[in-house]
């Protein structure tokens, strides 16, 4: 029985093998011989055109492949076919014939696939064992929007697209320098995804960067489809509530990540990139601070703050007040909420979580529906719905507030993991907080603080500048300190160039 | 070592379901005693009132008075309790009311011991002596809406602003009762016809009634404890009667920045304080027969006076009485502390003995809008 | 020797690690046992426990100075042969665990009575032991981390002491100031137990980057900590009156319920719910000391396994034996005894003998 498997196993294996894997592997001299290979290749492939033409030069039989879906057309009827067929000039190379920028060439049909994928067009030429790979990429592409999660008043209005050249294009505009380097792996068995380091080789620490690469050379995998797949596969401590990288679409905010010594991933195929290592004051921070005016930054930085502890112990504070330490408010309001506890039958736990579960499916909700609807649903719930819920009893009027400031509290988070980590983490606090009231809520919040302390950010500490206080680095957490006093980059991704400007200006004397 | 870990920690929940975690008591069980009266009445018999707000859903709120007849405040609960819809918590007591018959018996403070035993109630109450039945008091109350149940809280609060009462807590009457060097003083209301705030109580070392200070009289005991208030004393100012129905001797003025220095000797087997007083006064209401100010000097040396005689006539009715309110004791530990040792079980009698001389120095700041 | 690099904690984190074990459940009674034996001269004791803790202090880093990268039992190795060494890890390791539980057991004590009445006590012990395993489970380095960021989350709570002595506060409670010397001198034997907290020294010295301002570190955390003692106690005193001080089981926290704002009131409620922090960084470095102890005698395995077999241990235990704050007072008594000996008497031999051995090693190579 055994030997009957094992030879059904080996069978079913071998069949399944790609003729390409294993067999032929070098490009033959017969144009002939190629073709009966490409072909077994790329079976049931129609938009694969293959181009017979004849050479002047030399008169030579030549094939053009390429996937009609990918690549620019004009480039290939002006640039390749038109010269070739036409040109008659005296170069021995045809490569000097075709006008097109990046030419490369290979004599494996591993290569021969991997870059028709890639949009490149191939030349087989009759009688030589080397093909010529054209860059003629031409794959549908959006144009250039502003990023829908991170939008920002004073900031430049452009976002990421889903073409890796383009975006590190528009990260070249922000730092035109010799010294921004990008490391280039590929990812995924079947996706073959692109996968870019960008980094200021004078400033990014070398061990960190040896540590990305060995994280990224590890993942096997069949696909990865976007940044986010990516993220959960290098991230330190992967069940842990808080994303441990920014992941944005925002060219100008990944410069400025680069300008403080971080590294960027970039996946090939996905509009948002990946920034490490990173704190957690860097989710609180935001592309506008720096461009507002000082004191009107520092207000809404505070205000983000604020909010960050609002949006999590509001409704715990709620609940333990409520039901465990009544004695804490004082007695004129001890008397309103009396009055609307007792109009309401459930305790105020199961109250809060009705109100806090509807709130959040009402919020998942909103992001399936159309535009035209999801506006008018929005105020239906919100209005209609806590009112009817207070009329009928089940919530009292209290418990409406407390939601609606906890939900707004926490949309202003900047970014959306973070934001969703806050959420989530409401929940259990709440629960703690039925049972053992403030004892409770004190309990879960050393834990939470115990664990940022003890979270590590591609091997650096994630609570810094707090959790190792450094002082100097307070300059930009809770406010931010005018742009002229901040000289050095913060060390939370140890930058083997720390300072990065004088106190300049002409407010050189001020100090 | 996972599965120790997942084990135990589902062993842990499954007793935790059993205790009394996530039960606690709703807020609408609760009945808070708002205020809180201890009296004797008529044969002796301990009478503890209390006021408490009734949870009704729509907007009536109600506060039901509860009189019962117990041997102190623990069983008393037990029969509030018994009468009223809610659990008793004396956590949010507002004031505590003691009848004068009560004070009379020196036991009364180890009635309310438990107040401060326990770890859930409050040291804020306010205590008052109340001259006349508590059960005017509670009546009164009940009629208002829960603002005004703390109505007795709130002429306490604003008369001491103005300096008419002392303002003495469960915390403060603690540190006096226990404190050697110094006798209490409680707030005093009388509502035989109408509630109304008369001043100050004093109370001997052991918590015994002695005797009763009116607002001017209490308003110089304040000064003399050196409390920074807003002062508005009405002093007799001329001698002579008139028979007109308006009274013309009265000089009223507001005092503030009142600063006191005791100065403490043992001379001749007996201890000397020299209290020396200064202040500003704003002048608010002249006597209308008093001629226009010539000087300010003389004025000034006038109020001296006048003040001066208020204050010894003071300090004789609480010398000829044995009691401390000021705290004087405590100027005679700290500086004198070897006799004050020798003296300490029976501070009173040494402070009969005592000289106090008092000084006063006062500022006028300005004499009002018009001459 | 092992190797104890790589998990490296700055001088900062030192010193608010040690000051963190010094300030915990001993300043909620420290006035009142000071107004109970020396009246209100209690600060004079104070002072002078100060002083021996200082030198006990800095006797124990000379000691380590000379093999900085052992730590005690490491030493005692060395000094005296693996059985003594493995003798003194089993001794810490019971010292260690008598400390923390009575630590642990006297914090949930407190809640209990004052916050949360009708819980069982094991169950206020595994609410304790989450975070307690979450923080210590990573190191020494966590753990300072920690203590460190307390320190200056709790940085407000003088201002409520600030705000009630504002209602009542009397200078002429402290006066005379000099009555009690004598007595104050002989009280110190109760303060030294305060700042007891200076013995981690012994274990984690050799995880100190700059050890050369090692001395300066600990004197500093001693300071913090006498500022804190000296400032609870003179606003007890201040507040208190003395005849009445004497009343109250902690008046610390007695003293706070006179606070009270428009918007709150039992403010001693939150603080109490707050101090757990500063409880907190007292018992979770002696549990992982005791765990890191149990890894050095053992040899194998980690740490944090230890640290969780002995927490749920103590849940067991409070689970059949319920704690009381007479049977807690006993466990005290009994560990300051053990802890006096151990860390202010022990250190002044084991320096004596530590010179003659090196002076005897010296000859010998020579």
């Amino acid at each position: 029985m055994k030997i009957f498997k094992k030879w059904v196993k080996q069978n079913v294996n071998s069949s399944s093998k790609n003729i390409g894997d294993s067999e032929v592997k070098m490009i033959s001299k017969s144009l002939s011989e190629n073709l009966v290979n490409l072909y077994a290749l790329f079976k049931d492939t129609p938009d694969l055109i293959v181009r017979h033409l004849e050479i002047k030069k030399g008169n030579k039989q030549a094939v053009l492949i390429y996937l009609s879906s990918l690549i620019d057309k004009d480039l290939i009827h002006e640039h390749i076919l038109y010269p070739l067929i036409n040109n008659d000039n005296d170069t021995e190379m045809h490569s000097q014939s075709v006008t097109i920028g990046k030419v490369e060439s290979s004599s494996t049909w591993k290569d021969v696939e991997l870059n028709i994928f890639q949009g490149k067009s191939i030349l087989l030429i009759d009688g030589q064992t080397e093909v010529m790979i054209l860059d003629t990429p031409g794959w549908p592409q959006r144009s250039i929007e502003d990023p829908q999660l991170e939008t920002s008043l004073k900031g430049a209005h452009i976002g990421f697209g889903e073409t890796s050249d383009r975006n590190i294009a528009l990260i070249r505009r922000y730092i035109p320098n010799r010294q921004l380097k990008i490391t280039e792996m590929v990812v995924g068995e079947r996706s073959k995804s692109k996968v870019s380091i960008l980094y200021l080789e004078d400033v990014a620490n070398p061990e960190l960067l040896q540590e990305l690469k060995n994280r990224i050379e590890q993942i096997h995998v069949d696909f990865i489809l976007n940044a986010g797949e990516l993220e959960q596969f290098i991230e330190d401590s992967p069940y842990s509530p808080f994303p441990q990288f920014i992941s944005t679409e925002r060219p100008d905010a990944a410069a400025s990540h680069i300008f403080q010594g971080r590294m960027i991933v970039m996946v090939d195929g996905a509009s948002a990139v990946l920034v490490t290592p990173v704190t957690l004051i860097s989710f609180f921070q935001n592309v506008d601070d720096y461009g507002l005016r000082l004191l009107s930054s520092n207000f809404i930085r505070m205000l983000r703050m604020v909010s960050f502890f609002i949006a999590i112990l509001l409704p715990s504070l709620y609940i333990s007040l409520i039901s465990f330490n009544y004695e804490l408010i004082p007695i004129k309001i001890l008397l309103n909420i009396g009055k609307y506890r007792s109009e309401v039958p459930f305790p105020p736990f199961i109250e809060a979580l009705i109100m806090e579960i509807s709130l959040e499916m009402l919020r998942e909700a909103g992001v399936r529906l159309p535009a035209p609807i999801g506006q008018t649903v929005g105020i239906v719930g919100a209005i209609v719905i806590g009112q009817a819920a207070v009329q009928a009893g089940i919530v009292s009027n209290m418990m409406i507030i407390v939601v609606s400031s906890t939900a707004i509290a926490s949309f202003i988070i900047p970014n959306y993991d973070m934001s969703a980590a806050i959420r989530l983490l409401r929940f259990p606090m709440m629960i703690i907080a039925s049972w053992f009231g403030i004892v409770g809520i004190v309990i879960g919040l050393m834990t939470i603080i115990g664990h940022i302390i003890s979270l590590e950010s591609l091997g650096t500490p994630y609570a810094s500048p707090f959790a190792p206080i450094r002082f100097p680095e307070w300059k930009d957490t809770f406010v931010r300190f005018p742009l002229w006093k901040m000289t050095k980059r913060p060390s939370g991704a140890r930058p083997i160039q720390v300072k990065r400007q004088r106190t300049n200006g002409f407010r050189r004397d001020e100090k | 070592m996972k599965w120790l870990i997942i084990c135990s920690f589902l062993l842990f929940i499954l007793t935790m379901l059993s205790s009394p975690v996530g039960r606690p008591l709703n807020l609408e069980d609760v009945s808070f005693a708002l205020v809180i009266g201890v009296d004797l009445d008529d044969e002796n018999n301990l009478i503890f009132y209390t006021t408490s707000p009734v949870f009704k859903p729509g907007a009536e709120q109600e506060n039901k008075v509860f009189k019962v007849n117990a041997k102190s405040i623990r069983q008393s609960r037990e029969e509030f309790d018994s009468r009223g819809t809610g659990l008793f918590s004396s956590s949010k007591a507002q004031v505590l009311l003691v009848g004068k018959k009560l004070l009379e018996n020196p036991r009364w403070f180890s009635l309310i011991d438990v107040l401060y035993k326990d770890f859930k109630t409050t040291v804020n109450p306010r205590i008052v002596a109340i001259d006349g039945p508590i059960s005017n008091i509670m009546n009164t109350v009940t009629e208002n809406q829960p603002i005004n149940s703390m109505a007795v809280k709130s002429i306490i609060d604003t008369s001491y602003l103005r300096g008419e009462t002392v303002k003495v807590t469960l915390q403060e009457l603690h540190r006096q009762m226990f404190d050697k060097g110094l006798t209490p003083s409680i707030s005093s209301i009388s509502t035989s016809n109408d509630i109304v705030l008369t001043g100050s109580t004093l109370l001997d070392e052991k918590g015994k009634y002695s005797i009763e200070l009116n607002k001017l009289e209490s308003c110089l005991l304040l000064m003399l404890q050196g409390k920074k208030l807003d002062y508005s004393l009405d002093i007799p100012i001329l001698k002579q009667k008139e028979n007109n129905s308006i009274q013309s001797n009265i000089l009223s003025m507001n005092a503030n920045n009142v600063k006191i220095k005791i100065k403490t000797q043992y001379i001749n087997g007996k201890f000397n304080f020299s209290i020396d007083m200064s202040m500003y006064v704003m002048l608010t209401a002249l006597p209308p027969s008093y001629e226009s100010i010539t000087s300010i000097p003389k004025l000034e040396g006038n109020i001296n006076k006048e003040l001066q005689l208020q204050f010894e006539h003071l300090i004789k009715k609480i010398q000829k009485r044995k009691i401390d309110p000021i705290g004087l004791g405590l100027y005679a530990r700290a500086y004198q502390n070897n006799e004050y040792e020798k003296v300490k079980s029976d501070w009173g009698e040494a402070l009969k003995k005592s000289d106090i001389k008092v000084s006063v120095n006062v500022k006028v700041k300005t004499m009002g809008a018009v001459k | 020797m092992r190797n104890y690099i790589g998990n490296e904690i700055t001088l900062m984190q030192y010193i608010f690690l040690i000051h963190g074990i010094q300030v915990g459940a001993g300043v909620l009674q420290l006035p009142r046992i000071m107004a109970e034996k020396v009246g209100m001269n209690g600060w004079i004791p104070l002072i002078c426990g100060w002083l021996l803790s200082s030198a006990a202090s800095l006797i124990i880093i000379q000691i380590m100075k000379k093999n900085p990268q052992s730590t005690l039992m490491d030493l005692m190795t060395t000094y005296f042969g693996k059985f003594i060494g493995k003798i003194s890890s089993i001794l810490l390791i019971i010292y260690f665990s008598i400390v923390s539980f009575t630590l642990i057991q006297k914090s949930i004590l407190f809640i209990q009575v004052w916050l949360l009445p009708g819980i069982p006590s094991y169950i206020i012990m595994f609410l304790f032991s989450v975070p307690t395993y979450i923080i210590a489970r990573n190191g020494i380095r966590i753990i300072s981390r920690y203590a460190e960021l307390v320190f200056f989350l709790m940085l407000w709570m003088p201002l409520f002491y600030i705000v009630a002595l504002n209602q009542n506060h009397h200078w002429v409670h402290l006066l005379p100031l000099f009555k009690n010397i004598q007595q104050g001198l002989m009280a110190t034997g109760s303060t030294i137990v305060s700042f007891l907290g200076f013995e981690v020294a012994f274990l984690f010295y050799p995880f100190l980057k700059e050890k050369k301002a090692a001395s300066l570190g600990i004197i500093i955390a001693n300071s913090l900590s006498l500022l804190v003692f000296l400032f609870v106690t003179i606003s007890c005193f201040l507040f208190f009156s003395p005849d009445e001080i004497t009343q109250y089981y902690e008046p610390t926290l007695s003293m706070l319920k006179v606070v009270e704002f428009r918007f709150i009131e039992r403010m001693e409620i939150i603080f109490l719910a707050f101090y757990l922090f500063i409880l907190s960084t007292t018992w979770i470095p002696y549990m992982y000391s005791m765990a890191f102890c149990t890894k050095w005698l053992f040899n194998k395995g980690n740490a944090k396994n230890y640290l969780l077999l002995s927490l749920i241990f103590f849940i067991v235990i409070m689970y059949f034996v319920v704690p009381t704050f007479p049977g807690n007072d006993l466990l005290s008594e009994f560990y300051e005894k053990i802890g006096v000996i151990f860390f202010y008497v022990f250190p002044v031999f084991l320096l004596i003998y530590s010179f003659i051995y090196y002076r005897i090693r010296g000859r010998i190579t020579k």
